[in-house]
């Protein structure tokens, strides 16, 4: 008689290597192997659908077949500890990135990173946004000194490929003619949708440099010297006024 | 722990799924409450929680896990407790559930989810297991929790009590509620070739806080018909047929249809909803389990 601890071990070997080992530990009628493929379909095509709802667009550039080869890699490198899968995935556009097969689609990581993005920024935390109207009257050097935080829910990407228009047209790269163009986007979820923008590489320099922890004033500069010319009090205002700034202090009163 | 598994009402609800969700909080049906999976609600904020605030505002609700593993070797994750008594704090549900059943590999072989309600084998190690897990379970919610009779595909060798035995001894050893599943019953006594009627008779009755409706798909292979608990249909008119007779031995029990594969529009599941509720009403009241 196995013990419980011997019949998991294998049973989980069998789901995840393939082993044949547990088909000794069930009743044997001569259909266990049918019995055990159901379990074992059960766990990969619950897992596919985790991680095809987490990375849609993913998904669509390498179209379904050659995604479900994906996962069942991933499942092996990576397979989930938690006893939950909405955190599962994390680990997905460092695989992509190391996979020869994949390389002829070198934007694909930095994808699945904006796709991954989105997908964690749906459920992240909530803060309140701080309200444009408890900053004005405030001296241009005090306004300087501020260090607005981002909220929660925002993520920063930035690629040599040109992923915002690749997840607006996800198909447009499935010919393999992407030209490489950077860009940089933010992902953010301000109230019940999860935005996806692209950034002006000064724009981005500025956000970055507030995610840092640096003051609105050290932001500045760092827009500036990307691209002088960068009407930055403008871009401040338009996120501000979206709603991606928050301060200390400000976490969701609902939040545990 | 003393005291009834539910304060649910003593009627007919649905699974409460993401298709459905803004569609119920727009135009709430008549009805009392709805389950969730716990799991979907384990974020941090977002636009999950705000539409189970406003659910919670019009229906009770029944919080139902899938995560726990109480099958499991290993004693159920601390973080993922946690997040189930957050969320009771948060939500105050009617009722709280998870399954016989296990879905994480041992720690000592890596600890991955499989993602599914795995079998457990009939053995006193299994029941004992259970016993100590749900106990850990209960004293970490403060609630008295309700787990779900199995649904198997496959049975393991060795058994030392039968199948309808291992439910009863574990609900009595860890002094749990059951939810009794009647679509489970059905499909295991199908796939595993006991008898359903057989089974259901030698359930614990007064520890029944909540049922469970379901549809069932069948596959046929060249060695037979396997039924699969995939919930992607109209529950059979065996199953109701069984919910008729469970009835008959608990009295008026809170009733619960789920639908989680190919999931209909909401009139169709709130017709199936209806039919609960009518053999519900077809109980006599006075046949119910005193609670």
């Amino acid at each position: 008689m196995s013990t419980l601890l011997e019949i998991q071990s294998r049973f989980a070997a069998g789901v995840f290597q393939g082993s044949e080992e547990i088909l000794a530990d069930l009743l044997d009628d001569g259909r266990q192997a049918a019995r055990f493929a159901v379990y074992r379909n059960n766990t990969h095509a619950s897992i596919l659908e985790v991680l095809a709802d987490a990375f849609p667009t993913v998904k669509r550039l390498l179209g379904a077949r050659l995604f479900t080869r994906l996962v069942t890699a991933f499942i092996h490198h990576a397979p989930s500890r938690a006893n939950h899968l909405l955190d599962y995935g994390a680990e997905l556009p460092d695989f992509i990135a190391l996979s020869e097969a994949l390389a002829e689609q070198p934007w694909l990581p930095d994808v699945a990173r904006l796709d991954w993005a989105r997908n964690a920024a749906y459920g992240a935390a909530e803060a309140t946004a701080t309200d444009a109207g408890a900053l004005q009257g405030l001296t241009a050097e005090a306004l300087m000194a501020l260090r607005p935080e981002l909220i929660p829910s925002a993520t920063l990407l930035t690629s040599d490929w040109p992923i915002h228009a690749i997840w607006m047209t996800a198909d447009a790269a499935s010919d393999g003619t992407v030209a490489r163009r950077p860009e940089a986007v933010l992902v953010a979820r301000p109230a019940m949708q999860v935005q996806t923008s692209l950034l002006h590489p000064a724009e981005h320099a500025l956000l970055l440099t507030l995610q840092g922890g640096g003051t609105l004033g050290e932001a500045a500069v760092a827009a500036q010297q990307t691209d002088p010319a960068f009407d930055l009090m403008t871009a401040f205002a338009g996120h501000l006024s979206a709603g991606i700034f928050t301060h200390r202090g400000n976490e969701d009163p609902t939040a545990k | 722990m003393k005291g009834t598994a539910t304060s649910l009402p003593p009627t007919a609800g649905f699974g409460l799924r993401h298709p459905h969700v803004l569609d119920v909080i727009d135009r709430p049906p008549a009805i009392d409450w709805v389950e969730v999976h716990t799991e979907n609600y384990m974020v941090p904020g977002g636009p999950r929680l705000r539409q189970l605030d406003a659910i919670r505002e019009r229906f009770c609700l029944s919080f139902h896990g899938v995560g726990l593993s109480l099958g499991s070797v290993d004693e159920p994750d601390r973080a993922h407790l946690t997040r189930i008594r957050d969320l009771v704090r948060r939500y105050r549900p009617a009722a709280l559930s998870d399954h016989i059943a296990w879905v994480r590999a041992p720690a000592q072989v890596g600890g991955a989810s499989l993602n599914d309600l795995l079998p457990l084998p009939c053995t006193e190690e299994a029941v004992d297991i259970l016993a100590r897990n749900i106990a850990i379970f209960q004293d970490a919610t403060g609630c008295r929790v309700m787990v779900e009779n199995p649904s198997m595909y496959a049975a393991f060798a060795g058994a030392e009590l039968d199948h309808a035995e291992f439910v009863a001894e574990t609900v009595r050893r860890a002094g749990c509620g059951l939810l009794l599943d009647v679509n489970n019953i059905h499909v295991s006594a199908h796939n595993l070739g006991f008898d359903a009627s057989d089974y259901l008779a030698r359930m614990p009755f007064d520890a029944v806080g909540e049922i469970h409706l379901a549809g069932h798909a069948e596959r046929v292979d060249e060695q037979g018909t396997l039924l699969i608990d995939d919930h992607g249909s109209r529950v059979r008119d065996s199953v109701w047929a069984l919910y008729d007779q469970a009835l008959a031995m608990t009295g008026v029990v809170p009733t619960l249809v789920e639908w989680d594969t190919e999931i209909p529009g909401l009139e169709v599941l709130l017709a199936e909803v209806r039919i609960a509720q009518s053999r519900l009403d077809a109980q006599d009241p006075s046949a119910q389990v005193a609670s």
